[in-house]
């Protein structure tokens, strides 16, 4: 994967400029940054600056913004926040500077992120929500929600994959097209072995299961 | 609809229970509020094996509130407006945002949301 700026279209330029202007760095991430998403999908944007922007209310940092054009999902982070081992060692960082593109700003802490045990656990406690889930309720679920929580489950065990080899995550369509294609499809089922589940046996004994009961019903 | 039937998503609803105070938290409540709607769609919907979205429950509250009678009706979208608070609160607090006071707007939704889902099941006990 190669990191290629987005077309920017005048009205998300003149958006991002307008509404980004006391950032100090904004750096595109995700799908779209490296032209992987939907048309639909939302545009990651990392914003560093000493407030957060307007859309942003108080006390937060992450906000959901929709125009009749477009849709960021936009996160801001503290120019103070960005030497702390909390940020070096998130996810969020990992991915933003191995894959992100700078519209404003030089990042020079990129080269200072390092996968912290706290984000693998963090992730694993996801995993472990996750895999929770599959066992209280597959079985009882219709087709496309099994399919919609089987698909996050596989991609949360990929992610924590990832940490856990000290690796920057990659984008969504990436983990899909990398299970499709079976890349480390073994390493990715150890991990999740070693959650106590049967990765394979979710993504495809219950769908199969699942399907097989629909086409007798 | 059948005494089974309702058991089945009586028992979903019962397990909305929990605050929302974590990532994990909100993951959960995500994954309850699908098994809902999954067990929703599937006793009342005549179609419920052809669907190809997963409908967020607030919108399978919405749409099977039309096919209701009217007091009915009125707390399938009453549920549908809590159900959506819910999400909304639940999402903010999955990015990591907690917010004592929306942990406790999540657990008023939360609350509301299943008094008026056990009250439409038990008028579906009367709809014969």
């Amino acid at each position: 994967m190669t990191n290629r700026l987005p077309v920017r279209f005048d009205s998300f330029d003149r958006v991002i400029q307008r509404m980004l202007k006391d950032c100090d760095e904004i750096v595109l991430f995700g799908s779209q940054s490296l032209r992987q998403g939907r048309r639909d999908s939302d545009w990651d944007v990392l914003c560093v600056g000493d407030i957060p922007p307007y859309p942003i209310k108080s006390g937060s940092r992450r906000v959901r913004w929709h125009s009749h054009m477009f849709s960021l999902d936009l996160v801001w982070t503290s120019r103070s926040e960005l030497r702390s081992s909390n940020w070096l060692g998130s996810e969020l960082a990992g991915h933003v500077a191995k894959y992100g593109s700078w519209l404003r700003g030089e990042g020079d802490w990129r080269t200072r992120t390092k996968v912290s045990s706290h984000a693998i656990l963090a992730k694993r406690r996801r995993v472990e929500v996750r895999i929770d889930f599959q066992r209280a309720y597959a079985s009882g679920l219709l087709e496309p929600y099994l399919v919609k929580h089987v698909t996050l489950l596989r991609r949360d065990i990929q992610r924590l994959s990832y940490l856990q080899n000290g690796l920057p995550v990659p984008v969504t369509p990436y983990l899909d097209s990398e299970w499709r294609e079976h890349l480390d499809r073994d390493a990715i089922c150890r991990v999740a072995n070693s959650l106590g589940c049967d990765l394979e046996k979710a993504v495809f004994g219950n769908l199969e299961d699942t399907v097989s009961n629909y086409r007798k019903g | 609809m059948s005494e089974s039937a309702r058991a089945k998503i009586k028992k979903v609803v019962d397990e909305l229970g929990g605050e929302i105070e974590s990532g994990e938290d909100a993951l959960r409540v995500f994954g309850r509020l699908d098994a809902l709607a999954s067990a929703i769609l599937s006793y009342t919907s005549p179609k419920a094996k052809k669907i190809t979205r997963a409908t967020p429950l607030p919108e399978v509250l919405r749409r099977v509130a039309k096919t209701q009678g009217s007091a009915q009706g009125k707390l399938l979208k009453r549920a549908a407006r809590k159900a959506k608070t819910l999400l909304a609160i639940a999402e903010e607090v999955s990015y990591g945002e907690l917010d004592p006071e929306d942990v406790s707007r999540a657990e008023e939704a939360r609350s509301e949301l299943c008094d008026d889902l056990y009250a439409w099941i038990e008028g579906c006990a009367d709809d014969k």
